[in-house]
């Protein structure tokens, strides 16, 4: 009798398991429908969602890639929207304040109450900087995921890409060339749809070093990942933005409101992440979105306090 | 009463001779004595360490044709070991400078394809330095002895890089160097530079030098708690634990990716680790151990009695120079390097980056920037570039 124990315990668990797991996806079912005439907006929630999160289309690879981000939010009690620009390009511009701010209001319109953060990913990200110094905004807060700020240095990325368009290259077609691409993107993601040809135009206001300016004044808190071998938005185009924002969340200085996240074994993750796997890799549910979780988690307690 | 002497009185015994046949065993199986298996055990096992011993005693790295001690204001004797080409063609020497709790033969490790072989193939006249507290000149004494690891970081830069500057002038003639240092080694010369108006340093390549510590890891953090050691060791034993590490095989890192603070393994050519831990490890003096700490503490580097910031003078480096980062470096992660390179004062300065999403064929860490498997290509070459265009080639 007792050696069907242990095979009937692991059974039983075994099932528990996978009914967890339909019953997650069930209530994970993405509603697609136009925000405005820019937006077009994938939702992703469970039944009772206690606060809103926002993600903005990453216009450097298919949004369709954030769906298990999106869908480790939604399963943690926030409803989750994705703001896809409905007509990307090219050229491939992202979207200004005004546009940002429509969305913004309109979701607060639609849940109100509700503490709504924002969350920038990828190149795109800086599109939320203008955001930073706006209490009225009504943003709980803001994260940055691997979104590189500072690119106003000799063979940044930005530089560097430039350079390769003035060869009369596009991204796509140097790196669907054997040994011609730079291994900033991996093969098999570039393969998956990644819209290579061309970086996104950043509005004005937003390059070179004057986007610093928003971290300087900022009134929002703020949330930065970024990942130890991101060559798209490395970490010395991060840190400009960390250091003029100020005060971090550490052990000597818990009670800041900031926080950053570099993902890397350096921080006891299995691996140093490069930009995708800020977004595609699997260990990310536990190393990345669950710090993240924690830290919104706090910031909705502050405003209900 | 002795056993012998009972034998004889045993008529049964036949009389041992000289020439007696040793009785043989008789072919029975049966388990053989466990105490005869353990000797041999263990015999094997000596005799294996005695020859790996032997076998990497035997390691040969590239020797320089001169080497000279010579000795500080206060008494320490430095190394200086130079590789002088068949024909000088470059109108600066070159002074190579290791790290923290190196020497001078990383820049050894990779023979030919060697930084420093490199340079010298290159028409460089080049100089190795050894820094105090390192064995070729002389360990210093734990707590007696004429010297003691009793210096500090402040010491190296102040001392230690004038007596090698001035000595490398004296023997060679010329009127400034160049000056390349890997990690402590490349800071020494910023604090030099930015706090004592030296004017003997032509070009400046610092290759993984941190100077200031932004938002340490937690690795690091492990790292640095290690400084309360000082409180109560006469010196922190980093040599001697890599030389432990090293022959016994065993990792005395406290997690998994610690090691790679210092090196990405996957970067680095088969056994060069072991090398690495056995022939180039040093001892950290407690002063030197402490200002670190004090850097990681206060966010950037401050003089052993944090009086002065280092950090501040940056501005008054006016060399040219190139400061090089590695993608994966934990320890002067890009973001630092980056810091520094818009903080100095240098006109004419470059950042480069050793990263695959730069062109090199890895992300780079902090060691294997020179003695990496692909570190002649991605970063020898174009460190030579540089300072070729500032010795002569373009001139």
């Amino acid at each position: 009798m007792k050696r069907f124990i242990l095979p009937l315990i692991i059974s039983v668990l075994s099932l528990i398991s996978c009914l967890a797991s339909v019953k997650k996806s069930e209530f994970n079912v993405p509603q697609t429908a136009g925000i405005s005439h820019y937006f077009e907006v994938t939702e992703f929630t469970e039944k009772h969602p206690h606060s809103v999160l926002l993600i903005l289309d990453p216009l450097f690879f298919n949004p369709e890639a954030l769906q298990p981000m999106a869908s480790y939010f939604a399963s943690e009690g926030y409803r989750v929207l994705i703001l896809e620009v409905k007509d990307p390009g090219p050229p491939v511009t992202m979207p200004d304040e005004a546009q940002l701010t429509g969305a913004v209001e309109m979701v607060k319109r639609l849940y109100p109450g509700r503490p709504v953060f924002a969350m920038g990913v990828s190149l795109s990200g800086i599109a939320w900087a203008p955001f930073l110094e706006q209490n009225e905004s009504g943003l709980s807060g803001i994260i940055f995921n691997g979104t590189g700020f500072d690119y106003d240095y000799p063979g940044s990325f930005y530089n560097m890409v430039a350079g390769f368009k003035n060869e009369g290259t596009s991204l796509t077609e140097l790196c669907m060339t054997p040994g011609k691409c730079p291994s900033f993107v991996r093969p098999d993601l570039v393969s998956a749809g990644i819209r290579m040809e061309d970086l996104p135009l950043r509005p004005k206001g937003l390059t070179g070093k004057q986007i610093l300016n928003y971290f300087r004044t900022a009134k929002i808190p703020v949330a930065f990942v970024n990942g130890k071998i991101d060559g798209i938005a490395p970490e010395e185009t991060v840190y400009p933005a960390i250091r003029d924002l100020g005060s971090q969340k550490t052990e000597t200085n818990p009670q800041s409101r900031n926080f950053y996240l570099e993902a890397s074994t350096a921080n006891g993750m299995n691996t140093d992440y490069d930009h995708f796997d800020l977004f595609t890799s699997a260990d990310a549910e536990d190393e990345i979105y669950g710090p993240l979780e924690e830290w919104m988690n706090e910031r909705r307690a502050e405003n209900e306090n | 009463m002795s056993r012998r002497f009972k034998q004889q009185e045993n008529p049964a015994d036949p009389p041992e001779s000289p020439f007696s046949i040793p009785a043989q065993p008789l072919d029975i199986p049966g388990p053989k004595p466990l105490i005869f298996s353990v000797q041999r055990y263990f015999c094997g096992i000596f005799i294996l360490t005695v020859f790996v011993f032997t076998a990497n005693s035997c390691m040969t790295l590239p020797q320089g044709q001169e080497t000279y001690h010579p000795v500080t204001e206060d008494g320490f004797p430095l190394t200086l070991e130079r590789f002088k080409p068949g024909k000088i063609t470059k109108p600066y020497p070159v002074i190579l400078c290791h790290g923290l709790m190196a020497t001078r033969k990383y820049y050894k490790f990779n023979g030919e394809r060697s930084l420093a072989m490199a340079l010298q193939k290159e028409g460089y006249d080049v100089w190795l330095l050894d820094l105090r507290g390192r064995e070729d000149a002389g360990s210093p004494g734990y707590y007696f002895g004429e010297r003691t690891y009793s210096y500090n970081l402040d010491d190296y830069f102040k001392k230690d890089m004038d007596t090698a500057l001035s000595t490398v002038l004296a023997k060679t003639g010329k009127s400034g160097v160049n000056w390349i240092g890997h990690s402590m080694g490349g800071m020494v010369a910023y604090a030099r530079l930015g706090t004592m108006r030296e004017n003997r340093i032509k070009n400046l390549v610092t290759i993984g030098s941190p100077f200031l510590f932004t938002l340490p890891g937690e690795n690091f953090q492990i790292w640095n708690s290690g400084s309360s050691l000082t409180e109560y060791l006469p010196v922190i034993p980093t040599g001697c634990l890599g030389k432990i590490s090293s022959y016994s095989c065993v990792s005395l890192a406290p997690n998994a990716y610690f090691g790679e603070m210092l090196w990405y393994e996957p970067n680095l050519p088969d056994g060069m680790v072991r090398k690495a831990e056995r022939y180039a490890s040093n001892n950290i003096a407690t002063g030197v151990a402490k200002q670190f700490s004090d850097a990681v503490n206060h966010g950037g580097l401050r003089s052993a009695d944090q009086s002065v910031d280092y950090v501040e003078k940056l501005g008054n480096v006016k060399v040219p120079a190139m400061l090089v980062a590695g993608r994966r470096d934990h320890l002067a992660p890009a973001r630092v390097v980056r810091e520094i390179y818009e903080r100095i004062g240098s006109e004419d300065k470059s950042l480069y980056i050793a990263g695959r999403a730069e062109g090199s064929s890895a992300d780079y860490g902090h060691t294997d920037l020179f003695i990496g498997s692909g570190s002649y290509e991605d970063v020898v070459v174009p460190v030579i570039h540089w300072l070729n265009q500032r010795n002569g080639d373009n001139q």
